[in-house]
């Protein structure tokens, strides 16, 4: 437990009993989770179902869409239990701008976003504040069955020719899309997050970790070169 | 808008905040609670099943292998795609996208934990489950659309899963399929 604390706060009550700073601390990562699962349903998932080439790949794509929306929900009523009234007014992340075109884009992304994701959960298993805490904890095997059918569909893709340059291309975007997704370097607000235990890692640790298994996944798995990022972030929004 | 965060069955009121087509809406999901329990799995009988769907003999069956989810006709799908997309399309410029949104979002809490498969790596049952939800949506988009019988909302409503014409029968299994307990390692197929 970090010395900020002396107890596990268990719920609401018990955050807001902390102090602002922790409460107001828990709203950002869970605001950021609330806008970027629901965004991820419907810009991903959702357009996704139609471009699916075959009945099974068009039911797994519903069924992570269902998914996806069913845990933006939770972090909603973690939010709301919280008290936090305008987790929905910022935009989402900028990776979901990305325009999913085909079902090789897809398909990266779940390999791709999603590992950015469990990698950001992974982290927060082990948050201080419980609810959190378990709602990561829960959502887990769902998250790793979206990255474990992005990368089992991917290998498929990047072994046919017809698709090969696109699974490439697909990658290197989405890789530089998703690096901002883990903050600032010298970010105030992962100083913060750290001090009260919400999160372990700084953001560079998390950026790291995303490098190094999005490295395995492309130069191991596919074969493929990795592209050329910075791994330190300066100028992004924390 | 009524919002809600779980649900372990449609709400009281929802067919009347729902407009036209919110009855077809409410007993569709209440089919759904009613034959997914949330502890463990039903018996099924087939008495009663309508004789033929789509132009084919109705076959029901407990199990539908994996290599048979492979095979549901294409042009059956790509008809309910065609139902799905002109049902939203049609809600959207008749003003009842926010109906529409709130029906989607109670069939989604509703259907998707109930479907969960017991083991979280089983492709199969996940395709399954994916298979109803993906159709539970054309059904309620189609039925806020259109305000009329369907034969698959019937079954649906009924404990049955319409999987779809597979080499000249239409099968339907269980609704409750994906989340039974499967055989040994045969039948299972896990992703990688
Ligand atoms: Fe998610
Ligand atoms: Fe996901």
């Amino acid at each position: 437990m970090p010395p900020a604390l002396t107890e596990e706060p268990r719920d609401a009550a018990a955050a807001h009993a902390l102090g602002g700073e922790y409460v107001t601390a828990l709203g950002k990562i869970i605001g950021s989770h609330v806008r970027n699962e629901a965004a991820g349903a419907a810009v991903f998932d959702e357009p996704s179902i139609s471009l699916a080439p075959t009945p099974r790949d068009k039911w797994l794509a519903c069924r992570m869409a269902m998914e996806e929306y069913g845990h933006h929900l939770k972090f909603n009523k973690l939010a709301n239990e919280l008290g936090l009234e305008d987790v929905q007014d910022r935009p989402p992340l900028s990776v979901f701008d990305y325009q999913v075109e085909s079902w090789t884009g897809y398909v990266m992304t779940k390999a791709i976003v999603d590992l950015a994701e469990v990698v950001l959960m992974e982290d927060l298993c082990e948050c201080s504040y419980v609810p959190l805490r378990e709602l990561c904890r829960s959502l887990m095997p769902e998250e790793r069955f979206h990255v474990g059918f992005g990368t089992a569909r991917a290998k498929r893709l990047a072994a046919d020719p017809g698709t090969r340059e696109e699974v490439r291309s697909s990658a290197h975007r989405l890789i530089a899309m998703t690096l901002p997704f883990f903050g600032r370097s010298d970010s105030r607000n992962n100083e913060t997050f750290r001090k009260w235990g919400i999160k372990r890692q700084t953001n560079d640790e998390a950026r790291a970790e995303f490098v190094r298994r999005t490295r395995a996944l492309l130069c191991d798995d596919l074969e493929l070169d990795y592209p050329e990022v910075a791994t330190r972030w300066p100028v992004t929004t924390s | 808008m009524a919002r809600y965060y779980e649900l372990s069955a449609p709400p009281e009121g929802l067919a009347r905040d729902l407009g036209p087509g919110g009855d077809r809406v409410a007993a569709l999901l209440h089919g759904v609670s009613a034959h997914v329990p949330a502890d463990g799995a039903r018996g099924w009988a087939s008495e009663g099943l309508p004789k033929t769907l789509a132009g084919a003999p109705v076959r029901p069956t407990p199990h539908v292998p994996a290599a048979l989810l492979d095979r549901v006709a294409p042009s059956w799908l790509a008809a309910l795609e065609r139902r799905r997309h002109d049902a939203r399309r049609r809600l959207h410029a008749t003003g009842r996208a926010d109906r529409l949104e709130l029906a989607e979002h109670v069939a989604m809490l509703v259907a998707t934990p109930r479907l969960r498969p017991a083991d979280p790596e089983d492709d199969d049952a996940l395709a399954m489950s994916g298979a109803i939800l993906w159709l539970l949506g054309t059904l309620v988009a189609d039925a806020l659309a259109e305000d009329r019988a369907d034969a698959l909302a019937e079954l649906i409503a009924r404990g049955w899963w319409p999987v779809g014409p597979v080499d000249g029968a239409f099968l339907t299994a269980p609704l409750d399929l994906p989340r039974r307990p499967r055989g040994g390692p045969p039948e299972r197929s896990r992703h990688a």
